[in-house]
């Protein structure tokens, strides 16, 4: 039995937006998945429906073999999830905040205590543990969130862009966690915007594109579509004869074997624009997919 | 683990105890805040209204701290929702909407309690504490901030942003708690409609005391219509908030 089955979900709000269009992947036990998509592909409203807070249009999705439609009650016992833009309260201390969030969900004050400080030590978040919260950096606030749901040792744990706002040491901290307790056996779907912390943690990644999937695969799986292991990246818009690039924007983008890229950079140098050379990466399989770029800072 | 009732019970003095005593604790400026209305209140009725007018603000002081107190839920529960999103993170988990609503409410009342006891000091001071006095006082307490703060959190599932929500608190904490027959008695109202005083829960609650405190002489019909719809707001309240909480949205 996988840990999270969704079953072509849809997703129609009351405007007439589809969100979701057919969603259809599974994810076993013990992964640790990415969700990957521009603002508004609907990564969050996938999370929002699965982690009971949102009904579907149309569709199933199953997290350890139960309905979400149906069950959320049972569902609601094994998962947990930080949400988008989600912060702690200002008014409490980081343990007050995270012990708090454990007993609501049933833990005893000292297995509490116990895991809160574990947590703490994994997230290295020990030194502002008794720091009101008000008085943290935002990185810092997402990383509260963070440490409150790993430490609820739910089966299933979603979490909507856990490290947006992190410095990179800080995010590096919490891959180093979030990889700690995958080896715990617990299963993670978290979106993100970064290309890199999908490379690092992911077992899966699964592409989103304007409501639908447009790739599901392992990140080896994901970087063999674009097929070349380099890109000429030229600003502007260029044609260059026996040459197919993708068109963005404000650049264009040649994928090369390593014998051509010097040909391409000369026939773009002649033409009098520049052009940069960079190895290929997961940010090009979203391109080859979708013909867009996720993020466009990322570039 | 627990699980059950008890797992819920826990959750309420939890969310109590998070959201009432520790934020107390770390913002007491508010404490001042909410008891400079009542407060100057006092001053003012005392002055101008003698003995009988200490009576009747120290009665609308007590009201209007629970009042304030308990509509306030209506920001709180708001800022939960829609900007820290805390309330999407406790919808994954095993907490069950009414233990959030109770548990919000509680922590309203335990926000409130240093203004109540001060109210209760003086009205021990003024030698009003009888034991009908009392015990109709504690009713009555319980009752105003049980429908204030329901009635605040139904209110706050209606909205979709925070900037109306902070001043629409303080403008309903003012109409519940002045405009009704708290601070006069509701004799002033045109004889035979005394009853429209009731129509909100603070009102219905300062009639009673009015009454057991020997200020005004109501009609028993009066008297037994404010003690009806009291108990009937803080039923309905409690529903409606129970129905409208958006624990999983369509």
């Amino acid at each position: 039995m996988p840990a999270v089955e969704s079953k072509d979900v849809w997703k129609v709000y009351g405007n007439g937006v589809e969100a979701l269009r057919g969603v259809s992947f599974s994810v076993g036990r013990g992964m640790l998945v990415a969700l990957l998509g521009r603002n508004g592909a609907g990564k969050t409203t996938w999370v929002r429906i699965a982690s009971t807070q949102l009904l579907p249009s149309r569709g199933t999705v199953e997290v350890m073999g139960l309905d979400v439609v149906s069950s959320p009650w049972s569902v609601r016992e094994v998962i947990s999830m930080i949400p988008q833009e989600g912060f702690p309260n200002d008014l409490l201390t980081p343990y007050e905040f995270v012990s708090s969030y454990l007993l609501i969900r049933g833990y005893s004050r000292s297995e509490a205590k116990e895991r809160t400080h574990e947590v703490f030590r994994a997230l290295e978040l020990e030194e502002c543990a008794n720091v009101v919260i008000s008085n943290l950096s935002g990185g810092m606030k997402r990383r509260v969130m963070v440490a409150a749901v790993l430490a609820s040792g739910s089966e299933v744990m979603f979490l909507d862009e856990p490290t947006t706002g992190l410095d990179p040491l800080a995010r590096r901290s919490v891959w180093r966690a979030l990889k700690a307790f995958k080896r715990e056996g617990v299963t993670m779907l978290l979106t993100t915007h970064y290309m890199d912390e999908a490379e690092s943690l992911a077992d899966l990644i699964v592409m989103i594109h304007r409501g639908r999937i447009v790739f599901v695969g392992s990140v080896e799986e994901a970087k063999r579509v674009v097929g070349r292991p380099l890109k000429v990246e030229v600003y502007g818009g260029v044609e260059l004869g026996g040459y197919e690039g993708v068109k963005l924007k404000d650049m264009t983008i040649f994928y090369v074997d390593e014998g051509e890229a010097e040909e391409v950079v000369r026939r773009v140098v002649v033409k009098g624009l520049e052009a940069t050379v960079k190895p290929t990466s997961l940010e090009d399989s979203f391109i080859r997919l979708t013909g867009e770029v996720i993020e466009e800072r990322s570039l | 683990m627990r699980r059950g009732v008890s797992r819920q019970l826990v959750a309420i003095a939890t969310l109590a105890w998070i959201n009432g005593a520790v934020a107390l604790r770390r913002a007491p400026l508010w404490i001042i805040a909410y008891l400079t209305m009542p407060l100057t209140l006092l001053f003012f009725s005392h002055v101008y209204g003698g003995e009988v007018g200490l009576r009747f603000a120290l009665i609308g002081g007590v009201l209007m701290v629970a009042v304030s107190n308990g509509i306030a839920l209506l920001g709180d529960a708001a800022f939960y929702r829609i900007y820290v999103k805390y309330q999407d993170m406790l919808v994954a988990s095993p907490i069950r909407p009414t233990s959030y609503i109770i548990g919000l409410s509680l922590s309203m009342l335990v926000f409130s309690m240093p203004g109540l006891a001060l109210f209760v000091v003086l009205l021990g001071l003024q030698g009003m504490l009888t034991p009908l006095f009392s015990a109709a006082l504690f009713a009555c307490l319980v009752m105003v901030w049980a429908s204030s703060s329901f009635m605040g959190f139904a209110i706050s599932t209606a909205f979709r942003q925070l900037k109306h929500v902070w001043p629409l608190a303080t403008i309903l904490a003012i109409l519940l708690s002045v405009l009704p027959p708290i601070y006069y008695p509701a004799t002033v109202l045109p004889q035979g409609f005394e009853w429209i005083g009731a129509l909100v829960p603070s009102g219905a609650a300062a009639m009673l005391l009015h009454q057991v405190a020997g200020l005004v002489e109501l009609s028993q019909a009066t008297i037994a219509v404010s003690a009806v719809l009291l108990v009937a707001y803080t039923v309905a309240f409690m529903i409606l908030s129970a129905t409208k909480v958006r624990w999983r949205e369509k």
